[in-house]
């Protein structure tokens, strides 16, 4: 039996939730831990992944420090990226090993797990862009980043559900020239439930990843929390 | 002498661009601690310590892009 552990850290600090990843992290590189999925919703922050720089940011540090919007760089791949209120991250902590050690085919899947989701609510991908994510219509809905270590990954993925996409105006999303964004909310125009979505993409991890369930949800979400306080 | 090399990231990936050294010529490493963060367009990926040693020789700064299976380092087991 495959069993993925499922922390949900509700609305939690990008800071926060990169240390209860690495914390994770270490432990499913000692075998201590099993594949685990963080879902989280992040404050308004922009990350810079390896590929992205500071250029690649419009706004001022004025405007940003009066938004209280963070800039950090970060160990994953890709470029630069925003995260905000609205916005469903997943991190999913998977021993590769047990797996399939190739970087490409994890990425393909976690584009699959995204496709999967939106088609749970009738939107249906982009088949004609050839690049890395997740695009409806021409917008891109989701992005993924990611760090391997050991074979073990972290960081993830980032859908945008109900956040505000102004916000995206304010950097060059992925290094992309001219992107252009969308999210479940303004494709379908109503609001979706975040506990709703968190029970699609988890199933849908599920399906593409084969974990045969989901355990102890309750209790390390509560662990999650307290360690990220 | 044991050779550092870019190892295998999986089907199509044919090379990687090197981020970070967490170590330095003459500094000892443990085997299987991070040696060298490498990225591809959306992953990055730290390449462990094959074994413990002293870094004797560095081929790649950060930037270089070098092919899977490129000699990156070398340690001297000895020291």
């Amino acid at each position: 039996m495959k069993s993925l552990k499922i922390i949900d850290l509700g609305y939690s600090s990008y800071k926060a939730s990169y240390q209860i990843q690495k914390k994770i992290l270490n432990e499913i590189i000692k075998d201590e831990s099993g594949d685990t999925l963080i879902m989280a919703e992040h404050p308004n922050v922009i990350t810079l992944g390896r590929k992205g720089g500071a250029d690649h940011i419009y706004a001022t540090t004025r405007f940003l420090d009066a938004k209280g919007i963070e800039v950090l760089e970060v160990d994953r791949g890709g470029d630069v990226t925003i995260h905000g209120p609205g916005q469903l991250v997943t991190y999913p902590l998977f021993n590769l090993r047990r797996h399939k050690k190739d970087i490409l085919f994890f990425i393909k899947r976690l584009e699959e797990v995204l496709e999967k989701t939106v088609r749970h609510y009738g939107l249906v991908k982009d088949g004609t862009i050839d690049l890395t994510g997740l695009w409806v219509g021409g917008k891109k809905v989701a992005f993924i980043g990611i760090g391997i270590s050991h074979w073990a990954t972290y960081h993830g993925t980032s859908l945008n559900v109900n956040n505000d996409l102004k916000y995206f105006s304010i950097i060059k999303p992925c290094g992309i020239d001219g992107l252009r964004v969308s999210s479940l909310k303004e494709m379908l125009n109503k609001e979706i439930s975040m506990d709703e979505i968190k029970d699609v993409i988890k199933e849908k991890y599920c399906e593409v990843f084969e974990f045969d369930n989901t355990s102890e949800r309750e209790k390390n979400a509560v662990l999650a929390k307290k360690e990220a306080s | 002498m044991v050779k550092v090399i870019l190892p295998e990231l999986g089907e199509g990936i044919k090379e990687a661009t090197i981020c970070y050294w967490h170590a330095s010529e003459g500094k000892s490493v443990k085997r299987d601690e991070d040696l060298v963060e490498i990225a591809t367009d959306k992953a990055t990926f730290n390449v462990p310590a094959p074994s413990s040693g002293v870094i004797r020789k560095i081929f790649h700064k950060d930037g270089d892009i070098v092919k899977v299976g490129g000699l990156i380092a070398e340690i001297d087991e000895k020291d």
